[in-house]
């Protein structure tokens, strides 16, 4: 008897020893952890600015950079909402012990502009997407992720505007804040022109999107480098949706959210 | 108990995913697996079930599925190969039909006499169409013109539909101008209801409709409000009745299975990449308990805290069935063309 019972033993040890078969479930360590999410009170810095990041999940690890650089195990660990005091881009990136880690998130704090005196609009943005009306780009407020944020003008056209200044005022350079949000048929602008006091012209040509990414707010800087009374702002929307797009040959969607003038 | 308390108990299977328990036995190679999901509603994860070859049997969206009286698992999808691809619930390829639904979106099982049929909606073909299961067309309905809503058929493109007891059936237009139309079981138009707008009695994305008879004394309709992250309870006569928030989510059809109301969480509402969809489970109060892939369902002065995707997992999860044993299959909409994935209730 006691032979058996140690015969079943060897046996059962062999059975525990034997390598498992694959199973057939979904393993952790394949999935990644969603990107933290990164909300900002403002994003524009006068004195500072309260950035605060979450993902809720058990014994995660949210660390960051303002450097530019991509978090790694060794970043700053994120433990409370951070008061941002300098402009930059602060990044944002989950770790698990058992998840892999999550694609970065990327704010970008701007350091408050020089306040423009009015805009003239000589075209129409779309009715349903006009933001706050037409001082909506030069109010030094941002807008989220999603194109139904009233801080949005869109535009199934070029966008043409002219902002004043009272008193000449030297701009460096003017800095345009656009939705790139291809799932939702809004891409990035086809070419900007600027007309400097109605006179000198600048033009930034963007390169086009060969392929969807994740929603982003992008921003370009044009150089200006005068004594500004006007500017006028042409954007000019992507007149033709790329090939690979699902509304392939259309009309794109234009989205833009402030223009800053450093 | 309350459900604060039900939730805080439960907050140890919290946040959406957990590992699985140390068994301490030798079997632990399952240690690592996914579970995703909370309190009573917990899944592992088959990415495997029902994968065929892409070659002679493809998907393109995986839009619905059902599972029909003989216990098969039922898909549609707009790729014009195979729309319809019948499985066992092991995954196995039964059979496949169907060419002719290029805008195949909405599928319903319909039960007349002992036999099973099916109701698709096409949003291509601007139809609503009856097929026996094995695709035979019993009928085709057309845009309600008589109701002087519509300019054009191309106005009309219904995304769902679902059936009462006796036959009668409510179509949702959730891709066109946001009406429900309800017909008698011959197809005949008997009233019209909703219509684009923010309005309680109106929708912004009529995505899904399910008969709820769950309160057998007061049958009701739940319409999902897609854009709006919101479900819309409705009586059958087409009064609205409530609505029930679900904010961060765009719910697709409501999907009720014995008590509890199961949807496809297209995409979470202010993650930055689209592919950020989840599954959304409710109780019997039509209290959220369980959101797999997502966060935990967390009501602060009962109104609930805006959900998310927390791991990437679904990309657009479009549709659920849930099958006789509790298990849930999800079909999901641009997805690179995969063919569903199986979660396992645990």
């Amino acid at each position: 008897m006691r032979l058996l019972i140690q015969l079943c033993f060897v046996f059962f040890v062999m059975l525990s020893c034997k390598q498992p078969t694959e199973t057939k479930f979904l393993q952790q360590n394949t999935i990644s952890l969603a990107q933290p999410r990164v909300i900002t009170n403002k994003t524009f810095i006068d004195s500072f600015v309260t950035i605060q990041a979450q993902l809720k999940v058990d014994d995660v690890v949210i660390r960051y950079t303002s450097n530019g650089e991509e978090p790694s195990l060794n970043s700053e660990k994120y433990t409370q909402p951070i008061q941002a005091v300098n402009p930059g881009v602060y990044k944002f990136k989950a770790f698990h012990n058992h998840w892999k880690p999550s694609e970065v998130t990327e704010v970008e704090l701007f350091k408050k502009g020089l306040s423009a005196d009015g805009i003239l609009w000589h075209t129409k943005a779309s009715e349903k997407y006009n933001g706050q009306g037409e001082k909506t780009l030069i109010n030094q407020t941002k807008a989220s992720l999603n194109f139904t944020d009233n801080e949005w003008v869109g535009f199934d056209t070029t966008a043409i505007s002219t902002v004043k200044f009272n008193k000449k005022t030297y701009v460096k350079s003017v800095t345009i804040s656009y939705l790139n949000d291809a799932a939702s048929w809004i891409f990035p602008p086809e070419r900007i022109i600027l007309f400097i006091n109605n006179d000198l012209k600048k033009e930034h040509v963007i390169k086009p999107l060969n392929q969807l990414v994740d929603r982003k707010n992008e921003t370009v800087i044009i150089p200006v480098e005068a004594e500004v009374s006007s500017l006028k702002i042409q954007v000019n929307n992507r007149q033709s949706i790329p090939e690979w797009h699902e509304g392939k040959g259309q009309k794109a969607w234009l989205f833009i959210d402030e223009f800053i003038f450093n | 108990m309350s459900r604060r308390q039900f939730l805080k108990q439960s907050s140890l299977f919290s946040l959406g995913i957990l590992t699985y328990p140390m068994s301490g036995n030798a079997l632990e190679f399952s240690k690592n697996d996914v579970i995703i999901g909370h309190n009573t509603h917990r899944y592992k994860v088959n990415m495997n079930w029902g994968n065929l070859d892409t070659l002679k049997t493809p998907v393109k969206d995986c839009h619905e599925m059902v599972q029909d009286s003989k216990g098969r698992i039922v898909l549609l999808t707009n790729h014009t190969k195979n729309n319809i691809i019948i499985y066992d619930k092991s995954g196995k390829l039964v059979s496949t039909w169907g060419t002719q639904y290029p805008g195949g979106h909405g599928l319903t099982l319909m039960k007349e006499n002992g036999e099973d049929f099916l109701l698709i909606t096409d949003y291509e073909r601007h139809q609503v169409i009856k097929t026996t299961i094995d695709g035979k067309v019993v009928f085709e309905i057309d845009y309600p013109a008589e109701t002087g809503k519509y300019n054009d058929k191309a106005e009309f493109k219904p995304t769902e539909t679902t059936v009462l007891e006796n036959g009668d059936f409510y179509v949702a237009d959730g891709y066109g101008n946001q009406y429900i139309l309800h017909y008698n079981h011959k197809g005949e138009l008997l009233n019209v209801f909703g219509g684009r707008g923010t309005e309680n009695g109106q929708f912004l994305n009529a995505h899904g409709i399910c008969y709820d008879n769950r309160d057998k004394n007061k049958p009701s309709l739940l319409i999902s409000a897609r854009e709006m992250n919101v479900l819309k309870r409705f009586d059958l006569k087409g009064n609205y009745l409530e609505s029930i928030p679900v904010p961060g989510a765009l719910i697709c059809r409501p999907v009720i299975h014995k008590n509890d109301i199961y949807f496809a969480v297209l995409k979470s509402k202010n993650a930055p990449n689209s592919d950020s969809g989840f599954l959304l489970i409710m109780n019997e109060k039509n209290e959220v308990v369980s959101c797999p892939g997502a966060t935990l369902p967390e009501y602060k002065n009962n109104t609930l805290e805006e959900l998310y995707q927390t791991v990437r997992l679904f990309q657009h999860p479009h549709d659920v069935c849930i099958d006789d044993d509790e298990n849930i299959y999800v079909a999901q909409w641009n997805s690179g063309q995969t063919y569903p994935i199986k979660l396992t209730r645990v």
